[in-house]
């Protein structure tokens, strides 16, 4: 499976870090299978992966833990592959924050410029610059085992951005927080990615956070590059099925090219439904596989008539507070997810209520 | 200040919480048993030590041990030796409880068991076995001269390096387990952190390795400076009469001078500098951080 890439060459920033043909496997098992990216100056990258996938196996080859069978870094145009972690000027979150216990928040942040003998007089300064950026001016003197998660967190973050690194990683910074906490630090890490302007690396298995924070995600699947794309085009446009159903929800419709009587370009599923496909694109008799994102089937209003539809009951209803999500079964027993916004202008459907459901043509997404 | 290490100690271990949440006065109930029989069998005879140390009201015995040049000497002979095993102890374990620490869980139970080899026989036994191994007629000069190396035989016994050696032979596990528990426990994630942001290997041990093991030090230096301190069988053995520590000392002020107080009063000092010493050790090498 190739990994779709967009717009590399014609960016105007300069590229961070290019990953080139990253192979790594652990004996026989192959961890890393061809990883190959480029992270641009000040970008947010997200990778987004089951777990398993390689991950953080990744993130550890580039801070220099690990060592790649095959392949190169190159970290602003300098060949970085066999360059030692200390000297590779990366600032790293680890999942566990792993704060040194016998230090304080102030002397954890100060130790970086201190391995950079950064002169004496400057180093007090900045650290307090950066406390404060993480909102923990007052905790300075306190020890990591004195602080909650989420301040442990902020040292974490504080002392992988203080030395002004060329690039930073993290690795599920927040998988330990809860909810709300969470959110914070989601919007405190974009803030001072973006103040610094630092290009980044970030690992999440929750394909909603990584929608949020990234400029572009990488999604990962056994140790190989799916697609690498904006949030929205990740959405709207992925590669294959996995991607599709990693990234938001997804109504995956298989079957084969057939043309209609009009000489229309068709999906034709097992049951015989023919659905019109958006580009006359294929050969008749060539298996395919289409997206119909959730948000798109709905019911058919007296006197509209989209170009695909289906007709079948409500099989269940969740209520999800602003949306409500339906699973539509059709009479010859395909089975559909929709979904609705929720309104006071309308009733939620009950459970079995005859329903036709349409769709456009150009809502269906071709996948690969 | 108890009121704080307890509750520090009860956090880590949800057993020691479980407890923390009954009240304090029912969990130092649970003290009284091994107080009772401490209280009887160790601090009465201390007491009754220290009473005798100042029979009839006098200062004697404290006089004549910190004012005649000859007990002078054999008290400072005593700290000097105790002070240097415990520093060759200090030396050789750390890289061995670093390598036991470091190496594969195999290889890591064989020297475990290695270590502790020594535990199973008696000092006594022990310190013979180096006797027959370093004496002028034993193993090692027998060889030496045998083969033409050397004349005379070499004085590896009955003097202070002699003493210094085995008392470093019988109290090196103390110094090892308790350093090696510790350097267990550091995080490696820590290393490869420090690693991360910039710390060189030198740097790494200087700035994260070793205050993360000073705890296991201070326990195994207290530990074996005090047994060296007390140490009986190894001076009376390997010093040949010619090395005398205060144990010795004691000993025949007990057996042969009939001198109770004056062993009382030696017997004092060591318990002063023992608790002197364990203090400076705590301090030096307390964790404040948590
Ligand atoms: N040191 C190792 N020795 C052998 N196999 C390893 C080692 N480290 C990782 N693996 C294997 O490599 C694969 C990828 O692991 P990795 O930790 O990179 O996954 P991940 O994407 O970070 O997953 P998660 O989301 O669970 O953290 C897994 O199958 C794992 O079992
Ligand atoms: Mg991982």
């Amino acid at each position: 499976m190739m990994a779709s890439q967009e717009g590399l060459s014609t960016q105007a920033e300069g590229t961070a870090l290019k990953i080139r043909k990253v192979t790594k496997r652990y004996g026989a098992v192959p961890v890393l299978n061809g990883i190959d990216f480029e992270l641009r100056e000040g970008e947010f990258l997200t990778l987004l992966g089951p777990s398993g996938s390689g991950k953080t196996t990744l993130l550890k080859i580039i801070a220099g833990f690990e060592h790649s069978d095959a392949g190169r870094l190159v970290l602003g145009g300098e060949d970085m592959t066999r360059m030692p972690p200390s000297r590779r000027d990366i600032g790293m979150v680890f999942q566990n924050y792993a704060l040194f216990p016998h230090m304080t928040v102030e002397e954890n942040v100060a130790f970086p410029l201190r391995m950079r003998s950064v002169p004496r007089r400057e180093i007090p300064g900045r650290v307090r610059q950066f406390l404060e950026m993480v909102d923990l001016g007052e905790f300075a003197s306190r020890y990591p085992a004195q602080l909650s998660g989420g301040q442990q967190q902020r040292v974490a973050l504080a002392r992988a951005t203080v030395f002004g690194p060329r690039l930073l990683l993290l690795d599920e910074p927040f998988g330990a927080l809860d909810r709300r906490l969470r959110e914070a630090m989601q919007l405190q890490l974009r803030e001072l990615q973006l103040r610094l302007k630092l290009s980044t690396i970030f690992i999440t298995h929750d394909q909603e956070e990584a929608l949020i924070m990234s400029d572009r995600i990488a999604v990962m699947r056994d140790g190989r590059l799916q697609q690498v794309a904006k949030p929205e085009h990740l959405y709207r446009r992925p590669v294959n099925e996995f991607v599709a159903n990693f990234v938001g929800e997804a109504n995956i419709l298989s079957g084969t090219v057939a043309e209609d009587g009009a000489g229309r370009r068709c999906l034709r599923l097992e049951g015989g439904q023919m659905f019109p496909l958006p580009a006359s694109k294929g050969t008749t008799g060539q298996p395919l596989s289409v997206l119909l994102r959730p948000e798109h089937p709905s019911p058919v209003p007296p006197g509209d008539e989209p170009d695909s539809t289906i007709t079948g009951r409500i099989s269940k209803v969740i209520y999800l507070g602003t949306t409500i999500k339906y699973l539509f079964e059709a009479e010859n027993g395909l089975e559909l997810h929709f979904r609705r916004q929720a309104s006071h202008r309308e009733e939620v459907l009950p459970v079995n209520t005859p329903i036709t459901l349409g769709w456009s043509s150009r809502d269906l997404h071709l996948l690969q | 200040m108890t009121s704080t290490a307890f509750t520090s100690a009860a956090a880590e271990r949800p057993f020691g919480r479980m407890m923390a949440s009954a009240t304090p006065g029912r969990s130092l109930l649970l003290l009284l048993p091994a107080f009772l029989v401490l209280g009887v069998i160790l601090f009465m005879p201390l007491l009754d030590l220290a009473a005798l140390s100042i029979d009839g009201g006098s200062f004697g015995p404290y006089v004549k041990a910190l004012g005649d040049p000859l007990y002078v000497r054999v008290i400072g002979q005593t700290f000097q030796i105790a002070l240097i095993s415990t520093g060759i102890c200090l030396i050789l374990a750390y890289p061995l409880a670093y390598f036991m620490a470091t190496t594969s869980p195999r290889l890591r139970i064989l020297c475990l068991l290695l270590v502790a080899l020594p535990f199973w026989t008696s000092v006594l036994v022990r310190t013979y076995a180096w006797m027959v191994l370093l004496g002028r007629n034993g193993i090692i000069n027998r060889l030496l001269i045998d083969n033409g190396f050397i004349a005379e035989p070499l004085p590896l016994i009955y003097n202070k390096a002699g003493v210094i050696l085995g008392t470093v032979y019988y109290l090196l596990p103390f110094m090892v387990l308790p350093i090696f528990a510790a350097m267990m426990r550091v995080d490696r994630q820590l290393l490869l952190a420090a690693e991360g942001l910039g710390a060189s290997a030198v740097r790494r041990f200087f700035s994260i390795f070793l205050p993360l093991t000073l705890g296991g030090i201070g326990a195994g230096a207290a530990l074996v400076f005090i047994l060296a301190l007390s140490a009986f069988i190894t001076p009376a053995l390997l010093g040949g009469g010619r090395v005398i520590m205060i144990t010795n000392l004691i000993y025949t002020q007990v057996s042969q001078v009939l001198d109770w107080p004056f062993a009382a009063a030696l017997s004092v000092l060591i318990l002063v500098a023992t608790i002197v010493a364990y203090s400076c050790i705590g301090l030096l090498t307390r964790r404040r951080w948590n």
